[in-house]
Formats: C-alpha cells, sequence, structure tokens
C-alpha cells in the first residue's frame, strides 16, 4: 500500500488516477468474477452483429476501478464512505482507461473527516463515459 | 395477455408504478475465498489483504477482505432461464449506473442476504429510441450477525 494520507493535507482540487491497460484476458477473468456472461464483452462476432464497434469493456468494471482507485488512495485507516458512476460510454476491449478523482469538498461530519470527489473513468479518446461521485473518510493528524 | 409489443413504454411505467415501494426477498450471495480472490484479480489489485488469509488477518481482518464492490456470488439455479443482456420483456437491457454505500466491510466467509425495493420508474428518449428506467434499491444483511453491510441504488435501462 501507497503512504497513507491524511485529510489535513488534501485540498479541494486534488486529482488522483490510475491508469488500466484493457486487454481480452482481463474481461475473460472479469466476467468469470462477476458471472456477467453477456457475449458482447467476449465474442468479436456477435458484439459486431449488434452493432458494436467492438468488443466492450463491462460497465461495471470501470465502476468497480473507481472502487480500486479509492482503495487504494484511503490507506488503511481510510474508508471508502459512498461512490457510484452511471454507465454511458462505450470502451473496446483493448483501450487505456484513465480512472480519476477529483476532490471537490472537505468537511467534518459526526466526528468524520470526509472528502467527496467526482470520479470517473474514460479511455484514450478523453470522452469521461463514466461519470459520479464519491465521498470518503481520512484519518486526521 | 397483452404481449410487450402491444403495450407502450409509457403503458409499463404506469404498470410498474404500481411495484415502487414494495420490498421483495432477493439472493443469497456467498462471499468465499475464491470469490475475493478472484474479484481482486480480475481487477488487478495488489493489495494482499484480498488473497493471503495471514496478511489479512496480520491487519486484524478474520478473513480475507472483500475488495470494494464485492458484495458475494449468488448461488447459481440451473433451472434459472434469463439470457445476459435480455430482460424478460424487452428486447434489450442496459446497466445504467449505481450507487454504493458501504456501511460496514464485508469478509470471506460471509454469507448476505438482500432485499431489493423498487424506488423509481420513468420513460425518456433516447438516441436508442425510447427507454424505461428504473431505479431500485437493494439492501445487503450479514446472516452471521444481522448487520446491514451495504446498500446499493441499480439503474437499469430497457428498450
Amino acid at each position: 500500500m501507497a503512504e497513507q494520507v491524511y485529510w489535513d493535507d488534501i485540498q479541494v482540487g486534488h486529482r488522483i488516477s490510475i491508469l488500466e491497460q484493457m486487454d481480452s484476458q482481463r474481461l475473460v477473468v472479469w466476467a468469470a468474477a462477476s458471472g456477467d456472461f453477456y457475449q458482447i464483452h467476449y465474442d468479436d462476432g456477435f458484439a459486431r452483429r449488434n452493432n458494436l464497434p467492438d468488443v466492450l469493456v463491462h460497465g461495471v468494471y470501470k465502476g468497480m476501478m473507481v472502487g480500486k482507485l479509492l482503495h487504494g488512495w484511503v490507506g488503511d485507516q481510510g474508508r471508502i464512505v459512498t461512490w457510484g458512476n452511471s454507465y454511458r460510454g462505450m470502451n473496446g476491449v483493448n483501450d487505456e482507461l484513465t480512472v480519476w478523482g477529483q476532490v471537490t469538498r472537505k468537511y467534518e461530519q459526526d466526528g468524520q473527516h470526509l472528502v467527496d470527489l467526482d470520479v470517473g473513468v474514460h479511455g484514450r479518446d478523453q470522452k469521461e463515459g463514466s461519470p459520479g461521485t464519491a465521498t470518503v473518510a481520512l484519518p486526521a493528524r | 395477455m397483452t404481449s410487450a409489443a402491444e403495450k407502450t413504454m409509457e403503458e409499463w411505467a404506469d404498470e410498474l408504478q404500481s411495484t415502487v415501494g414494495e420490498s421483495t426477498p432477493g439472493q443469497t450471495l456467498e462471499v468465499t475465498t475464491t470469490g475475493v480472490r478472484m474479484f481482486a484479480r480480475a481487477l488487478g489489485y495488489k493489495d494482499r489483504v484480498f488473497y493471503d488469509v495471514e496478511a489479512a488477518k496480520a491487519k486484524g481482518y478474520p478473513n480475507l477482505l472483500s475488495p470494494p464492490g464485492y458484495l458475494g456470488t449468488a448461488i447459481f439455479d440451473p433451472d434459472a432461464t434469463e439470457v445476459p443482456g435480455r430482460g424478460p420483456t424487452f428486447p434489450r437491457r442496459l446497466n445504467g449506473g449505481m450507487e454504493l454505500d458501504t456501511i460496514a466491510p464485508v469478509f470471506a466467509g460471509d454469507i448476505l442476504t438482500t432485499v431489493r425495493t423498487p424506488i423509481s420508474v420513468g420513460v425518456r428518449q433516447s438516441k436508442l429510441g425510447m427507454m424505461l428506467i428504473r431505479v431500485s434499491e437493494t439492501t445487503f444483511t450479514r446472516q452471521s450477525d444481522g448487520k446491514v453491510v451495504a446498500k446499493r441504488r441499480d439503474t437499469a435501462l430497457s428498450y
């Protein structure tokens, strides 16, 4: 795990991100992990017969990637309170995903030190296809 | 019985409106060590609390920690007839998004039960045609201690 992040040190506008290179193997492992066996995510012919440009990354996979980003950021002493994404855009099987978050607010509530973020996932085309928000609790110094 | 083709989206929305607020018991979900590891592997996690029981215990957890968003795997029903990507009524169904409240940590060995409540039904024009938008909330309760561990709101799009 990375070094622990503290609420006191985070400012509005702070940005976090990870890059994830997708490939067919990752989608197949995800299909097994999630139980989503819809063929548009692994069968090229099926995807094209359904008027799709390519085999597509699962929307939920992109949403869960945001969970991975947040887990890595909040560290052992932090906690993800809530997060969510809309699944609007399409990303092809070999796209490189940028999974990002940007702090929009920091505040104290019920004894917790909280941070709100905008979050999202986009491919090489930079079009945001999975916009959302998140709230995490961070330790204070 | 009226077929799906004979009903408009608006008529379906009106009919489904009567289910809003009505909770129904859903699935039993098993959080297994294998399931936790597979979910973490699929997402490329490196944190060993998802893979190594001793590493998890060293951080004070009773077993492998479940990665964010993993709330177990439903017990497979060999008689289920659902076709992936297709709803019972409409030719196409898409997952429109989700919001997840993580209330308590989940661990390998937990068994969760769900209760699902439709919270809104609507219709809107989209580039794919008229679309039925259903939002539901699912509550996940751990069987061993009765604690609600998560709530998730899902948006289902049918067209």
